[in-house]
């Protein structure tokens, strides 16, 4: 299943997905971003950060992507996305 | 907060997802499964809406809406004889996104808020409600059996599934949709 550059557009917004690297997750971080919004995505771990990275980037969107951990049980206010592991998508 | 401000701007979404699923009878639950579930799936997301407020409040007066999305569960709108804790801390999240919605509007924050609620969907958590089946003693023929029946249309659902509707209350195609649900459960609660 893919998510077409057609459909809800996002051009221009910032999107912050929780709980990224889940099977909901995931496919939320490549909906948004497929739809042309920047997500910065989180998670409690980095298990699979890299996977969802080429995922994304194969959606050859155009969209800046960033993955931050950060445990949201102790808020999300660690969140700067200082682990940027993609910049724009080609 | 500042730091997000200085490299990304406001923020304008977000999809409040983080969430764990645990089975267990009541009667047997420990402390440590309670304060787990309570902590993830319901302090997470408050912690969640909370942070996002702060970067979403200040908003030009004729741009879109920012937009919350929370996820429940059809756990949070029908009961489950093998999760009440879960159940709990999913209704919770319905009620938390639709009051918060009302907040927010009363407020003047142009920041809308809606809840999305996955029927079993094809993840590690299907994985992980499969167990809580064969803790009942089912085999996994009927696992599969009783996870797709469970769904009118006969399967579960896909992750992509629920992502698309997640995008549409993302976007501005939801710009008249705060304080409601958005089921997407192949018709389990429709029963």
């Amino acid at each position: 299943m893919s998510f077409p550059s057609a459909g809800s557009r996002l051009d221009g917004q910032i999107a912050l997905v929780t709980g990224a690297l889940g099977g909901i997750g995931a496919a939320t971080c490549k909906a948004l971003a497929a739809g042309g919004a920047t997500v910065i995505a989180s998670d409690a771990h980095s298990r699979g950060a890299d996977e969802l990275l080429h995922a994304v980037k194969s959606l050859g969107a155009s969209c800046d992507f960033f993955f931050t951990r950060c445990n949201q049980t102790r808020g999300l206010g660690g969140i700067n996305a200082r682990d940027r592991i993609s910049i724009r998508a080609p | 907060m500042p730091e997000i401000e200085s490299r990304f701007g406001l923020l304008d979404v977000l999809v409040n997802n983080a969430g764990i699923y645990r089975f267990g009878k009541v009667e047997e639950a420990s402390d440590e499964l309670l304060d787990q579930l309570m902590q993830v799936n319901i302090r997470g997301v408050v912690l969640g809406a909370q942070f996002a407020i702060g970067h979403m409040k200040q908003r030009r007066p004729d741009g879109p809406w920012a937009s919350m999305i929370h996820l429940s569960s059809i756990a949070g709108l029908v009961g489950s004889p093998t999760s009440s804790l879960y159940s709990m801390t999913k209704g919770a999240v319905r009620l938390f996104s639709k009051s918060l919605a009302l907040e927010m509007a009363q407020l003047g924050y142009r920041i809308r808020s809606n809840s999305v609620h996955p029927g079993i969907i094809d993840t590690d958590m299907a994985g992980e409600v499969a167990q809580a089946l064969a803790a009942k003693g089912l085999n996994s023929e009927q696992i599969r059996e009783h996870m797709s029946a469970g769904h009118p249309m006969a399967r579960i659902g896909q992750a992509e599934e629920i992502a698309r509707g997640i995008r549409f209350l993302a976007s501005d195609d939801s710009a008249f949709m705060t304080g409601t649900e958005l089921v997407i459960d192949g018709g389990w609660t429709a029963k």
